[in-house]
């Protein structure tokens, strides 16, 4: 995975990362916690299937949040079918 | 009556050039095969191969103290080395296997603090991984 594709990730999840430069990327949602996944500085390439694990998506759905298939409201139904959001969390305000 | 001469023979390790310092030159040489040479025994070792997995001990934080250690599995890829720790699918990255571990220690320190702060508020994924996360490292008082 390329950096920029990371980052389109980052921006289309709107995952938090302190302006100081940390290497995890947080995904929010109803305020919790639920996923992070990791920023390796230096590095042009982007281990995707770590970054696939962390974020818990098949291949497909990666490639979906990369390009424009896969919306927040997708992953946000992806990870409540893997109960990864909490089935009481219903409220959609993320982060 | 003539004497012989007297010569005394330096020992070796007391030889000097008497104008400049002696110098040496490491060179390949040809030998044939099979070289033989009585008392001299040749044997072929294979290449030691690469870890696929260790225990990590330490953390490169100081501020943390590992209590139980943490294993770490290996990938060599084209251009980098991946660690990660599969139970909690956290990963490092980096040149050689040491730089690399290193990131994946500083890490998982970063990743402690993250959760320790936010303990009430975590979702059921990083409560598991928050859960491992104490069994392997304690904060140093």
């Amino acid at each position: 995975m390329k950096t920029h594709e990371f980052e389109k990730i980052v921006n289309k999840l709107k995952l938090k990362t302190r302006d100081s430069g940390d290497r995890l990327a947080w995904f929010y949602y109803n305020g919790q916690k639920i996923l992070r996944t990791k920023r390796s500085h230096g590095n042009k390439e982007q281990p995707g299937d770590k970054i696939r694990q962390q974020l818990k998506v098949n291949e497909e759905q990666l490639a979906g949040l990369i390009d424009c298939s896969v919306s927040l409201a997708d992953y946000v139904e992806i990870l409540k079918a893997k109960r990864i959001i909490p089935i009481q969390t219903e409220n959609p305000a993320a982060s | 009556m003539s004497t012989a001469p007297f010569i005394a023979q330096p020992k070796l390790d007391t030889i000097q050039s008497p104008d400049a310092a002696l110098g040496f030159r490491i060179g390949r040489i040809k030998v044939r095969a099979p070289l033989e040479v009585p008392g001299l025994q040749i044997t072929h070792t294979q290449p030691v191969p690469r870890p696929a997995r260790f225990l990590l001990g330490t953390l490169s934080d100081q501020g943390f103290r590992v209590i139980k250690p943490i294993p770490v599995e290996v990938e060599f890829r084209e251009d980098t080395i991946i660690t990660s720790w599969e139970a909690i699918e956290e990963f490092g990255t980096g040149a050689s296997v040491f730089s690399s571990a290193q990131d994946l220690g500083r890490t998982i320190a970063e990743l402690y603090r993250a959760l320790q702060v936010d303990q009430q508020n975590l979702g059921p994924e990083m409560q598991r991984v928050w859960a491992v996360l104490q069994e392997h490292v304690v904060t140093r008082r």
